[in-house]
């Protein structure tokens, strides 16, 4: 009997809450112990600032033309395999042309997206691996087309350029390869409308881009890519992290408001991504099944001189994905939280180098994500936010 | 019927077991020290603890060591309490339920009349656990969380002797430790948000010395006189942050005052007794506790009890014993400032002989009210039940419960 009293009391009372009637013992003084009081602190910034940090895509599945967001696809390289052309000695070409596996044309404004684009011979080799940010040297004068025209028309149902046959039928008949270091394809002009013509690199793995001759005796002859690569840069103004390019955006705050004593709870970069700018993969990414998600990585750099390498590295503060871009635009906010890095910055673990947000792809991927900056509208601005609590008094002071 | 040792054993492991869920004292114990437990075991609760100076032939937890010169066995004792109380402040009450950490005492005789006794005891205990709601402008809503957990224990190491048949005398070895912790923590329940906390450790340590005397005066009469010496604790006091950098630390002393008893016990009818005693201890200076300072007062314990023991042979309520018992006691504590806060209480209790072996099993219940809404904005109406396991040598045999 007693067991099942002992039992019954232990498992089945149940004790209400102490804190109505502690509170009187802390009002009193009697039971002195108080929390600190918990304070939110905004940080506007001391400067926002674009850092350009030279990235090239080489081995990308597709190769681009066009422009979006600021984005520029003005140059494509493209290297061929002439090592068979010697089989075609004598004979006479009818024909030639680069024929363009498009994969997709984004139409980014209300016309069709058509691009005229000329071709030029490159002086200087190139290899994917490089980090090209221009177009290695190149002949000045464009490779004209059988009529003499210096550009070609390219959209998804033209998509070949067509080469004055004497061009081939010279180094035909020297036997020695043509565009020994390959062509570059550019704008020819400026777009008349935005959009992005994609189409298949060697690295997709089937159908690449190819030069094919057709001779007088009906016979053809077909040259693979073996080197291609974007030249992409980033052109466009504002508050932007851009990948594939590349721009970082640097972030430099100084925290002097914060009490010496302040205990963090919780410290976050917030910042608010302009979706009608942003860019988060293109038609024909999306296609291949890649993320539209632009996905972010936040580091506190080594150094804070921009002109340093110590700038382009540093300690990891956060990563995380997010859309960019949508048609509709908007605006969507990120918190993004900087967890240890206040709390060392405050203890004086760490210095205080600012925040460098860049594309976690951005050797991989051009994206885009786009930012209000230190003019936009007050409820648009970034800002650093810090909620801290002071020391728990054990006096009964706060 | 006779009962295997393994019953008993369940007992006491149940008393354990739950004594692993102490709660909170009376909600007084949060402040100072704790709440005061005194020493005794259900029998000495269940009169009140007015029995300083009644014999007891059974226990090894007594009010009074000089008692366990009266033990012919090795005899181990527990006391545990649960208690239920509502605690009213204003026109509201609430519920709670509290457990303490149980009393226990082994007493090996050495020779007929020297007994030697070691054990453990809590002086004193307090635990509180309660949180606040706030808010912060343009922030989640967080909780600053409060926690205490105090507990002052001694081991007792005693010797107690008998002077022909009039006078027991026992003194004591005490080692005293313990701890008082107090926990803040202020809590956003979000995800990302850190809590942060805080501790302050109190660790306190000395060693003191307690003596007693029983005397029987008279073949009805028994005289009972207790000193616990002070006890001069060194506090070591840490405080941790989250931010290493504000830690500190600090010690000093801290005295407990001696504390004086006086009891006496009248066998007034073959098998009845009355016993009363008084207790008292100066006001401690409250080192380490500044906002007691000047207002801390000296305790004292004022108790009368009835007990009809219990017959060898008869019906079921004459082979167990009867007890009855009022006590008050006022806290060193004031609440407010120049407010006493004091304790009434009445006791009932009984025991009967242990199953399978030597020994009792005593309950008590205490029924009573500390502080008052009037004085102290707060007061406690309080249901306790204990309850005292207590085992000797042999188990073959029952022993005859004399008490």
């Amino acid at each position: 009997m007693l067991c099942a009293l002992f039992i019954a009391a232990g498992t089945g009372c149940s004790s209400d809450q102490e804190a109505p009637f502690s509170a009187i013992f802390q009002e009193d003084g009697a039971y002195p112990p108080k929390a600190g009081e918990t304070i939110r602190y905004v940080d506007s910034l001391r400067s926002v600032s674009m850092v350009s940090v030279p990235v090239g895509l080489g081995q990308s599945t597709l190769l681009k033309l066009g422009g979006f967001q600021g984005i520029r696809f003005e140059s494509v390289l493209l290297q061929f395999d002439f090592d068979s052309l010697q089989n075609y000695q004598g004979k006479t070409v009818d024909s030639i042309f680069v024929d363009l596996p498009v994969y997709s044309v984004q139409h980014l404004s209300e016309a069709d997206f058509r691009l005229q684009v000329k071709l030029n011979e490159l002086l200087e080799d190139f290899d994917e691996t490089d980090t090209l940010t221009v177009v290695p040297s190149f002949s000045s004068l464009p490779i004209p087309c059988p009529g003499g025209e210096e550009a070609t028309e390219i959209n998804f149902e033209h998509n070949l350029i067509y080469i004055d046959p004497a061009e081939m039928q010279d180094s035909l008949d020297a036997g020695v390869s043509p565009w020994t270091y390959g062509l570059v394809i550019s704008w020819a002009e400026e777009p008349d409308s935005l959009g992005i013509i994609e189409f298949r690199a060697h690295d997709y793995g089937s159908d690449p881009t190819v030069l094919k001759i057709k001779f007088t005796d009906d016979t053809e002859a077909t040259f693979p890519a073996v080197k291609d690569y974007t030249i992409s840069s980033y052109q466009g103004g504002g508050t932007a992290c851009v990948g594939g390019v590349a721009t970082r955006v640097y972030f430099e705050f100084d925290l002097d408001g914060v009490d010496e004593e302040a205990i963090v709870h919780y410290s976050a970069l917030v910042l608010h991504a302009d979706q009608g700018e942003g860019m988060g993969s293109t038609q024909g990414e999306s296609n291949l099944g890649l993320s539209s998600l632009f996905t972010y990585y936040l580091y506190t750099p080594d150094a804070s001189d921009t002109l340093v390498p110590g700038f382009l590295e540093g300690t990891g503060v956060a990563r995380e994905s997010f859309n960019p871009g949508y048609a509709e635009g908007g605006s969507v906010r990120l918190k993004i939280p900087l967890r240890g890095f206040t709390l060392d910055v405050l203890a004086g673990l760490r210095k205080n180098t600012g925040l460098v947000l860049q594309s976690d792809l951005e050797n991989v991927r051009v994206q885009k994500a786009a930012f209000y900056d230190k003019s936009a509208p007050e409820e648009l601005r970034p800002y650093v936010e810090i909620i801290y609590s002071m020391p728990a008094s054990y006096t009964g002071e706060r | 019927m006779r009962r295997k040792p393994t019953t008993i054993i369940l007992l006491g492991s149940l008393m354990l077991l739950f004594s692993g869920r102490i709660f909170a004292q009376s909600v007084f114990g949060l402040n100072f020290l704790g709440e005061h437990r005194f020493r005794g075991s259900a029998r000495s609760v269940a009169l009140g603890y007015s029995a300083l100076a009644l014999p007891d032939t059974n226990n090894a937890i007594t009010m009074n060591t000089a008692s366990l010169a009266d033990l012919t066995s090795v005899t181990f004792s527990l006391y545990e309490v649960l208690g239920m109380s509502s605690v009213g402040y204003g026109e509201k009450k609430v519920d709670q339920n509290r457990f303490q950490l149980p009393s226990a005492l082994l007493a090996v005789p050495l020779r007929k009349g020297l007994v030697l006794g070691l054990g453990y005891r809590t002086r004193f205990s307090g635990r509180g656990d309660f949180a606040f709601r706030r808010s912060v402008t343009d922030s989640p809503a967080l909780w600053e969380v409060y926690k205490l957990h105090s507990s002052l224990f001694s081991v007792p190491f005693s010797l107690s002797g008998k002077v022909g048949d009039w006078l027991k005398l026992g003194g004591e070895l005490q080692i005293d430790r313990g701890g008082i912790k107090d926990e803040v923590a202020v809590l956003i329940p979000r995800e990302d948000y850190r809590t942060v906390y805080s501790f302050r450790n109190r660790r306190f340590s000395a060693t003191s010395w307690a003596g007693f005397l029983q005397l029987q005066v008279h073949p009805r009469v028994s005289l009972g006189i207790g000193y616990d010496g002070q006890v001069e604790y060194s506090v070591e006091e840490r405080i941790d942050y989250d931010y290493v950098a504000l830690d500190s630390t600090a010690s000093w002393d801290f005295t407990l005052p001696a504390a004086f008893s006086a009891g006496i016990a009248v066998n007034i009818l073959s098998r009845w007794y009355i016993s009363s005693t008084f207790w008292m201890r100066d006001a401690p200076y409250p080192s380490g506790y500044k906002q007691f300072e000047g207002i801390l007062s000296d305790e004292r314990l004022l108790a009368f009890g009835i007990e009809r023991q219990a017959e060898a042979e008869g019906g079921f309520f004459s082979r167990v014993p009867l007890r009855l018992g009022y006590y008050e006691n006022r806290w060193h504590l004031q609440f407010p400032a120049g407010e006493q806060v004091i304790s009434r209480f009445f006791t009932l209790g009984s025991g009967y002989p242990m199953p399978g072996g030597p020994g009792s099993l005593d309950f008590v219940c205490e029924f009573g009210k500390i502080g008052s809404v009037d004085r102290n904005r707060v007061d406690e109406t309080v249901f306790r039940f204990g309850l005292s396991l207590s085992v000797s040598e042999k188990w073959s045999r029952r022993k005859v419960v004399t008490h």
